[in-house]
């Protein structure tokens, strides 16, 4: 597996973005051209950005870091958004409202620590991140530290050791479900 | 022509191997001749060069994990520091043998080793802009870890980086100098955040913050990681490269010793290394190395190796009698576990009275420490844990801080060295008058591991370019101590 290409932003611009004070989305039209109507007001500014499926990494995040009214960033499926790059998001500290991760396999709990700095944060999305042990543990972690934030995607039980399934060596199942919350 | 003189010869038909290819025709078998006749040209070739002088083959059968013969740089200490500076060397040689580096470690096992004893975090809240440069990149290199040491057909990198950050607790009368630091760090580059104890208040409702005056959060590239998947990563790199690792203790040199009047008119005793003497483990055995270049990155056995060389022991108003001011200081670090403490928000909190601790894990794991006074440290000789140190100075201040730590159980503990600089406790890298050839890359003072990447280039910058390319590390040079002149962290704690 070759190592991911750093340095070079791999999108070649945003795919899908809504500037504030307007409600339709920027997006290219069918021949891959996007409209120039945003050059004519230059100083609006972004609030949400639409990531999904991209090859954003945290050096992309170059792009946006600017966007200090930024409120909605979506990046499902994108394969490399890794902890760096959630932990670069602290600087939409103040404004992001919104953030959808689902699918982004890069992502462990050392990264999702990091949006302790989006107080501001109102919805997140943690569903089908396949590097976390135990989704339904991280979910309660994560409502505990984001104080207004509703977090999507993961069930309760879901990183729970089943009692039905191991019926035979019921000792052998104590064990092992206390050891699946330390090796967390 | 030439396939019936050759196949009339017994020898040489032996040499085509029964090839079942598809296309038998002539031509095929031809190329499979000549391709066989080739390859036992090029061994017979190489078995000549082996057997002449300046190689590295030897008749005899020899003890097995000896170095080589011959190095161009020996690398003194295989801890993340040495095997860093292989690393940068070897990167920045770009040919293949282009320089022959070995790192010598006497302990197979690293049971005593700082770096795999660290609790591994990283920060770039310091006050000297060297210290802020050094882990800026340090963390720099981490993001983009598997760019440099990804080895192909092996697993990618995973260091566990967890971006929780560092908490700094400033009391009424630090402060000022907390404000002071923050500008510092912010204009060299560092992402950090002042709050004030309100803030604090509400964004760690957890925490008890009487008697704090000032907050200082790192907001990116600070946290910890696993510090042994970091050593493995740049020792499998390295030797990947081609860098030779050799388990062995140093137990002297051999020098040339020339001699030099300084402008006082004194007359000093210059010793150039010609040979390091590498002992095998629980044996007599050594090896003399025949280098150019002596790296000393022994972290806590620094001094050990530096007095092997006569510093520090001649007499005591001239540059000899100054040692390396590195010795061994030990410190504890305490597992805890307290199901009711705080959750996935806890940064790496260190607070004014000196008292530190980080999460570990998810399970309500906690590790705590504290440094001892100066007057109370305690025995090097051992690696043992005192555990009445937790009960009666650790404790109660981790408690004041955090109520919840009020009820709690010690799981576990351990204890590791800190390469401590009693000089100032910062690091020493760069030559000393006295061995103009051995690089020093030591008294880190517990911040080795978070520093090691950088200072792995600087050290290979100096002995290949012979300055500083990427960071200015002049402030942290040797001649320091000679001159007495010492640059100190002006820290809260």
């Amino acid at each position: 597996m070759p190592p991911p290409q750093a340095g070079v932003p791999r999108t070649t611009g945003m795919q899908l973005q809504r500037f504030a004070g307007q409600s339709e989305w920027l997006r290219p039209d069918s021949r891959g051209r996007f409209s120039y109507d945003f050059m004519s007001t230059p100083d609006t500014q972004i609030e949400e950005v639409d990531l999904s499926g991209t090859l954003i990494n945290h050096n992309g995040l170059e792009n946006l870091v600017n966007q200090n009214k930024l409120q909605t960033l979506s990046l499902p499926g994108c394969p490399e958004v890794d902890d760096w790059f959630l932990a670069r998001l602290h600087v939409f500290g103040e404004s992001l409202l919104e953030l959808d991760l689902s699918h982004c396999s890069r992502i462990t709990v050392g990264g999702l620590t990091a949006l302790q700095n989006l107080r501001k944060l109102k919805r997140l999305d943690i569903s089908g991140l396949p590097q976390l042990q135990n989704p339904g543990l991280v979910w309660i972690l994560l409502e505990e530290i984001l104080p207004h934030c509703r977090v999507t995607g993961a069930e309760y039980e879901q990183g729970l050791i089943q009692p039905d399934s191991q019926e035979q060596t019921e000792d052998h199942h104590e064990a092992s479900t206390h050891t699946g919350l330390r090796h967390l | 022509m030439w396939r019936k003189l050759f196949t009339s010869v017994p020898a040489f038909r032996a040499l085509k191997a029964p090839c079942r290819s598809f296309s038998s025709s002539s031509r095929g078998a031809e190329k499979d001749f000549f391709k066989d006749l080739d390859t036992h040209l090029r061994a017979f070739r190489d078995k000549a060069a082996a057997a002449m002088p300046g190689s590295d083959w030897s008749p005899i059968e020899l003890t097995p994990g000896l170095p080589p013969e011959r190095a161009d740089v020996v690398i003194v200490g295989g801890g993340v520091v040495g095997w860093s500076i292989a690393y940068w060397l070897k990167m920045k040689a770009r040919v293949r043998d282009g320089l022959r580096v070995l790192v010598v470690e006497k302990d197979p096992t690293y049971s005593q080793a700082s770096t795999v004893l660290s609790c591994g975090g990283i920060r770039q809240q310091f006050s000297l802009k060297e210290n802020i440069l050094l882990s800026l990149f340090s963390a720099h290199f981490m993001k983009n870890i598997n760019n440099h040491l990804w080895v192909v057909n092996e697993d990618p990198v995973d260091l566990q980086f967890n971006h929780s950050g560092y908490l700094f607790l400033a009391s009424e009368k630090s402060a000022h100098i907390m404000e002071e630091n923050y500008r510092t760090q912010r204009y060299v580059g560092a992402k950090v955040a002042l709050l004030s104890p309100s803030q604090l208040k509400e964004r760690f409702p957890w925490m008890n913050t009487e008697g704090v005056a000032l907050a200082s959060l790192g907001l990116e590239n600070e946290g910890w990681f696993d510090p042994w998947s970091l050593l493995n990563a740049l020792r499998r790199k390295a030797v990947s490269m081609g860098v030779y690792q050799c388990f062995g203790e140093v137990t002297g040199f051999k020098c040339a010793a020339n001699l030099a009047e300084t402008t006082d008119g004194e007359v000093l005793n210059v010793q150039r290394i010609k040979y390091v003497h590498v002992r095998m483990p629980n044996s007599l055995e050594y090896q003399p190395v025949e280098c150019a270049v002596v790296v000393n990155a022994a972290g806590a056995n620094s001094g050990k190796i530096a007095s092997m060389l006569g510093i520090g022991l001649g007499p005591k108003e001239s540059v000899s009698g100054v040692p390396l001011p590195v010795e061994p200081r030990k410190r504890f670090v305490y597992v805890v576990h307290c199901p009711d403490g705080p959750g996935l928000d806890t940064p790496f909190l260190i607070d004014y009275s000196g008292v530190y601790c980080r999460r570990e894990g998810l399970g309500g794991n906690y590790i705590t420490g504290m440094s001892p006074e100066e007057t109370e440290e305690p025995d090097i000789s051992n690696l043992d844990v005192d555990h009445e140190f937790f009960q009666e100075k650790v404790w109660h201040r981790l408690a004041h801080r955090i109520p919840a730590f009020e009820q709690l159980k010690v799981s576990s503990a351990w204890a590791g060295f800190y390469d401590y600089n009693t000089f100032d406790q910062n690091g020493i890298i760069g030559l000393h008058p006295l061995v103009p050839n051995m690089y020093f890359a030591t008294g880190f003072s517990g911040h080795g591991l978070q520093q090691s990447p950088a200072v792995g280039l600087a050290v290979a910058e100096l002995i290949l370019d012979g300055g500083y390319k990427t960071i200015d590390l002049s402030a942290f040079d040797l001649k320091r101590i000679l001159l007495q002149e010492p640059i100190q962290e002006s820290n809260i704690v």
